[in-house]
């Protein structure tokens, strides 16, 4: 009796879960919209005009400072900025007595006089101007701005003000998302797969399959209740694997740092608004406007404050994500960068032993983050959705 | 007496009782009583807050409970409408001023308040 209960709750178990998988793989477009949307956030982050007061005249090939010229914590510093922004191209060694750059370049794609795509190889990792249709474009803190055939930059107040033209290039990041998502396709198509052949999880299921149990049961189902969390589990796994990995792989030296682009974490943060706006239910937007239970005066008071919330816990969830992981790649990379100031065998081994016990901190703050976003976006769908009786 | 018209009504009355205060203040203040498109934020503004009134009212059944979605949505119509038609005016001489940010700001929260009624009024049924 006892055994063939057993076998009833596995099978339908399975059941539940392929059908999990199942629409996981289906709502992977989360990521292709994200991919579509970055390089637009990208470009507003800022728009440079021409200056009429210029002040200053500075060439390309000024703009990246020398290597040789620096001093080894100014180096450091530098080398932490570099790792820290976006690129152009996946750049992964520099041998500084040769000169070379070893890496591989990515597509610029630029909306100005037209569409101009090239390679970012041109640029020669910012020493060189690229030229695309007689227009000339050069790299400046990683950013493109149009200049004459010389790449002069017009600085003001320590400003560029070049034209910027419009940047939807493959960068770095966009590369990686892209990435990220075919890996995520690859992985749960794949275990989708093999719970048609077998409800016994094989292959890559059998690492998801806790996972995804994990989500549904630790973060989906307490947060939004047992009616509503399956129209949410599709969302809540896409953001949970992608920022999971993305933070995984930005602690390899491949230099990839999604999330610490505020571009991904705002996009991630508008689509979570979205959705939770979108489901809200009669009793959540009575909550904000009109909150049950309280004086009348007290309504009043709470409805500019509750409406303020609605915004305020978006911004939130990106700039935690954004922050944690920026200050996690700055303090891991300053620690290997004391390595090499400390000229005594003590304070180099002593930053290399704190550096790697960091290295794990991030390694459980890769995972800690990605829960924090999945559950605080999950706590927002479930008090969209809540029901009266729920209360 | 529909309830659509009760809703204009009361949105009406109250910007134009909005309207009279402020050009009271504006006299009292020795100010110009027609300056910064204060006529265009009225109008504009309690033409919106019907629009937005209207969607309420007239939602779907299967959208009833988007509503205070609606209701950001027509504040984001608001903001582009402030955008579109007065911001770039109020930015001639490079800043703002209180006259002209009051100038909109007013009927805004006026028109405001009566959708955010409607919207509870909706709500509560």
């Amino acid at each position: 009796m006892s055994t063939k209960k057993n076998i009833y709750f596995c099978t339908k178990f399975r059941i539940v879960n392929r059908q999990v998988i199942m629409q996981f793989t289906r709502a992977l477009f989360f990521l292709a919209v994200l991919v579509l949307i970055q390089p637009v956030f990208l470009t507003a982050s800022g728009h440079a005009e021409h200056a009429s007061d210029s002040t200053e005249s500075t060439q390309v090939a000024n703009q990246e400072p020398a290597q040789e010229g620096m001093s080894m914590k100014q180096e450091i510093k530098a080398h932490i900025q570099h790792h820290l922004q976006d690129g152009h191209d996946f750049h992964l060694y520099t041998d500084t007595e040769t000169n070379t750059h070893v890496g591989f370049p990515l597509l610029v794609i630029l909306l100005d006089d037209g569409i101009q795509v090239f390679s970012s190889s041109r640029f020669h990792h910012g020493e060189s101007v690229a030229e695309s249709n007689g227009n000339f474009y050069a790299l400046h803190h990683g950013k493109v701005y149009k200049t004459d055939a010389a790449g002069t930059f017009e600085m003001h107040d320590g400003h560029v003000h070049n034209e910027k033209p419009l940047d939807f290039s493959i960068t770095k990041n966009v590369f990686s998302i892209m990435a990220f998502a075919l890996i995520l396709i690859l992985l749960f198509t794949g275990a989708a797969r093999s719970y048609k052949k077998s409800l016994v999880p094989s292959g890559s299921a059998r690492f998801l399959e806790p996972l995804i149990i994990f989500v549904r049961d630790e973060i989906a189902i307490p947060n939004i209740g047992e009616k509503h969390y399956k129209r949410f589990m599709s969302y809540l796994l896409t953001v949970f694997f992608f920022i999971w990995l993305v933070n995984l792989f930005g602690l390899t030296p491949l230099g990839i740092n999604v999330t610490n682009s505020i571009s991904v974490t705002f996009a991630l943060a508008v689509m979570t608004f979205v959705i939770t706006q979108f489901s809200g239910k009669k009793e959540y937007w009575k909550h904000i406007f009109w909150m049950p239970g309280v004086p009348v005066p007290m309504k009043i008071l709470l409805a500019p404050i509750e409406l303020l919330g609605v915004f305020i816990k978006p911004f939130a969830l990106l700039i935690r994500l954004y922050a944690n992981i920026t200050a996690g790649h700055i303090v891991l990379m300053s620690l290997i960068g004391l390595m090499f100031i400390f000229h005594s065998w003590i304070g180099s081994t002593l930053s290399f032993g704190l550096s790697v016990f960091i290295s794990f901190i991030e390694l459980l703050v890769a995972a800690l983050q990605a829960y924090i976003f999945t559950m605080l976006t999950a706590l927002y769908f479930g008090s969209a959705v809540a029901e009266h009786e729920d209360h | 007496m529909s309830v659509l018209f009760k809703y204009i009504v009361q949105i009406t009355l109250a910007c134009l009782v909005t309207f009279g205060v402020h050009i009271m203040i504006l006299t009292f203040m020795d100010k110009p009583l027609f300056d910064n498109q204060i006529i265009t934020a009225y109008v504009g503004n309690v033409a919106l807050a019907i629009f937005i009134v209207i969607g309420l009212l007239k939602v779907p059944e299967t959208l009833q409970n988007s509503r205070g979605f609606l209701f950001l949505f027509g504040s984001f119509l608001k903001f582009g409408f402030f955008f579109l038609a007065f911001y770039s005016n109020f930015k001639v001489d490079g800043a703002i001023q209180r006259t002209e940010f009051f100038a909109f700001f007013i009927p805004y929260a006026a028109a405001l308040i009566m959708e955010t009624k409607c919207l509870i009024d909706r709500l509560s049924k």
